[in-house]
């Protein structure tokens, strides 16, 4: 502090600091002039991001890695790589094989009150992303290979493509979640900004927009990225890219189901316990038949079930 | 104060909910910087996740929030355990769904017997039996075994010729099935327990999740259904399938239960209470069948 004194009082003084108070407001009042981002296209916020990395080699692995991230996102029908995907529990797969039925939450039966009102920010978020009626929409995330959001059930669907772009059009490049909380909800006043984030699927803005997330994702590597590191980038963790599918999901438009064997070890263990000792909980025991039942349901069905394991590249099992 | 539990999006029949512990609110997701919590099936260990996902379960196939029946605002939860105890009674209570029998043994004889006609006067019932205190219940359970169960089956043994091996054979391996024809006949269906609960798989999932719906149900007649349940599920199948039948002595089934199956029928049945406002809401669920709690009426 004394330093600091002494520093003052000579006529030198600490820059401002550039960090975001932790305690900010989320009301904060929208910002006059809006940041540049949102007044650029996918192109050219690509562009922008290219001619900032500065690898050994002025950034030719990031040019040469973004186009290989185009190609993957482009590409289409047998040789397509990104596909839509969601996830669902093992009950709700086999009432979807049995029923060609998937239901998205305002189709689903109701535990408790049926007069909970939606809340808020989730019809802020419906307005924001313009889908009319929002009941008419399945949500979706893209992926290449691997298991997708696990939280929302062991099972990921994966839609076959090149028919996946008739139902699915458009596309938002992160959780519309975020449009609500800090720092985009203060920016998310018009329209405009929101639409910028959206993206045609399978169309250059959503090439461009995915090369971007892979970047950020990988940035600054001089290495050529492999489709396992793409696919790492394209859905990491709990980050994905929202895909808003149209109409109903019917069964024949599946490609595959995919399941994680971190699912299916438990699946064994548990099943092996009961074998050995007895005595598994209730619970343990119902979600071993769910399983069992959807993924008997998926075979009468003729729908491929794989076993896939991280990027869902190297092994893969039926 | 302490912050009550919420629930913030959750799928029932999935047994995956999201939660927080917060103050109550109008609008959840205004509350960005929240702890969430993912508890799923079959463990329901709890896992800390980003809120975003909780979110955007809701935009899939996830209800959200939870709220007593007619009531416009959402439910606290006093202690996660009795949040968990709650998701995963619902979740047993949604059962293996109406695609078949995930494993289990259909019930034998008159399909139409008992169930649903809960109208006739309660002996001692089976509600009394959940109230037991914890020191109590196992020999509780024990004793109403003996009761229900051995009580009636030594009549019947009475009746058998025992010099004929084949007869006790025939009494233990082939009458019902998987050898419980010793069993009095009420197991097959006992009053009050609703039709959709067609196998001992069935009614494990259904005792499992509920104790209201039943309570109006004889205990002699719940428990020998407990009993076929407890032993269909407690027995190591390679000894089941291979062993079972030559056990034919009446005092090593005596033994058997006592030791094995009323401990573990005590380890499962819901005997620590819900509030009873949620009580009432698992009764509601479970008196559902599969395809109601799966298939919106609207």
């Amino acid at each position: 502090m004394i330093i600091k004194r002494l520093l003052a009082w000579l006529g030198f003084s600490e820059p401002e600091s550039c960090v975001a108070e932790a305690d900010e407001p989320l009301s904060a009042p929208l910002p006059h002039s809006p940041p540049d981002y949102f007044s650029l296209d996918w192109a050219q916020r690509k562009q922008k991001l290219l001619t900032s990395i500065d690898d050994s080699f002025l950034g030719g692995f990031a040019a040469a890695n973004s186009a290989e991230v185009a190609r993957l996102a482009l590409a289409d029908g047998e040789n397509a790589h990104v596909h839509v995907i969601f996830n669902l529990g093992a009950d709700a797969l086999a009432q979807y094989m049995r029923t060609d039925n998937y239901q998205n939450a305002y189709e689903r039966p109701v535990v408790g009150s049926k007069v909970l009102e939606p809340s808020k920010k989730r019809c802020t978020v419906d307005e924001m992303l313009g889908l009319k009626p929002v009941e008419n929409f399945y949500f979706c995330a893209a992926s290449i290979s691997g298991t997708g959001i696990r939280f929302y059930g062991d099972f990921c669907v994966a839609l076959k493509s090149p028919a996946d772009k008739a139902s699915v059009t458009q596309g938002l490049d992160r959780n519309s979640y975020d449009l609500v909380v800090p720092p985009l909800d203060v920016l998310m006043g018009c329209k405009s900004r929101v639409d910028s984030l959206k993206f045609r699927f399978r169309g250059p803005e959503f090439a461009d927009m995915l090369a971007i997330k892979v970047l950020q994702h990988q940035a600054m590597r001089p290495r050529r990225l492999t489709i396992g590191n793409i696919g790492d980038a394209v859905l990491s963790d709990e980050d994905y890219v929202e895909l808003f599918h149209e109409g109903k999901i019917r069964r024949d438009t599946i490609l595959e189901v995919r399941s994680h064997p971190e699912d299916e070890m438990t699946e064994t263990v548990i099943e092996s316990r009961q074998f050995r000792e007895g005595g598994s909980t209730p619970a343990q025991i119902l979600w071993l038949q769910q399983r069992q039942i959807a993924r008997r349901e998926m075979a009468e069905k003729g729908i491929v079930h794989r076993v896939v394991r991280g990027s869902g590249r190297v092994y893969r099992w039926s | 104060m302490e912050l009550k539990w919420f629930i913030d999006s959750w799928s029932p029949t999935e047994g995956i909910a999201f939660v927080s512990q917060r103050e109550p609110c109008e609008d959840p997701w205004a509350l960005e910087r929240t702890q969430t919590f993912v508890l799923r099936a079959p463990d329901f260990v709890i896992t800390p996740v980003d809120r975003s996902i909780a979110f955007g379960a809701t935009r899939r196939n996830f209800q959200e929030r939870f709220g007593l029946v007619e009531s416009r605002q959402e439910y606290g939860f006093a202690s996660l355990q009795y949040l968990t105890a709650f998701v995963r009674r619902i979740y047993l209570g949604g059962g293996p769904g109406s695609g078949g029998e995930g494993g289990g043994s259909p019930f034998n004889g008159n399909p139409d017997a008992g169930g649903d006609n809960g109208n006739e006067a309660p002996r001692e019932s089976y509600g009394a039996l959940l109230d037991l205190p914890e020191s109590e219940r196992l020999n509780g359970v024990r004793a109403q075994l003996d009761k229900s169960v051995f009580e009636g089956a030594a009549k019947i043994l009475e009746q058998i010729q025992w010099s004929s091996r084949p007869g006790r054979r025939h009494l233990f391996s082939d009458r019902a099935p998987h050898g419980m024809g010793w069993l009095s006949h009420q197991y097959v269906r006992p009053n009050g327990v609703p039709k959709k609960v067609g196998s001992l798989n069935d009614a494990m999932f259904f005792f499992a999740a509920d104790r209201t719906l039943v309570s109006r149900a004889p205990l002699t007649d719940v428990m020998p259904l407990l009993l076929a349940t407890a032993v269909y599920f407690s027995n190591p199948p390679d000894y089941y399938f291979n062993g079972w039948r030559y056990h034919d002595n009446f005092e090593w089934w005596e033994w058997k239960a006592s030791t094995t199956y009323a401990p573990y029928i005590v380890d499962w049945l819901p005997f620590d209470q819900l509030p009873p406002e949620l009580e009432v809401i698992l009764e509601t669920w479970n008196a559902f069948d599969y395809d109601e709690q799966r298939t919106s009426s609207n």
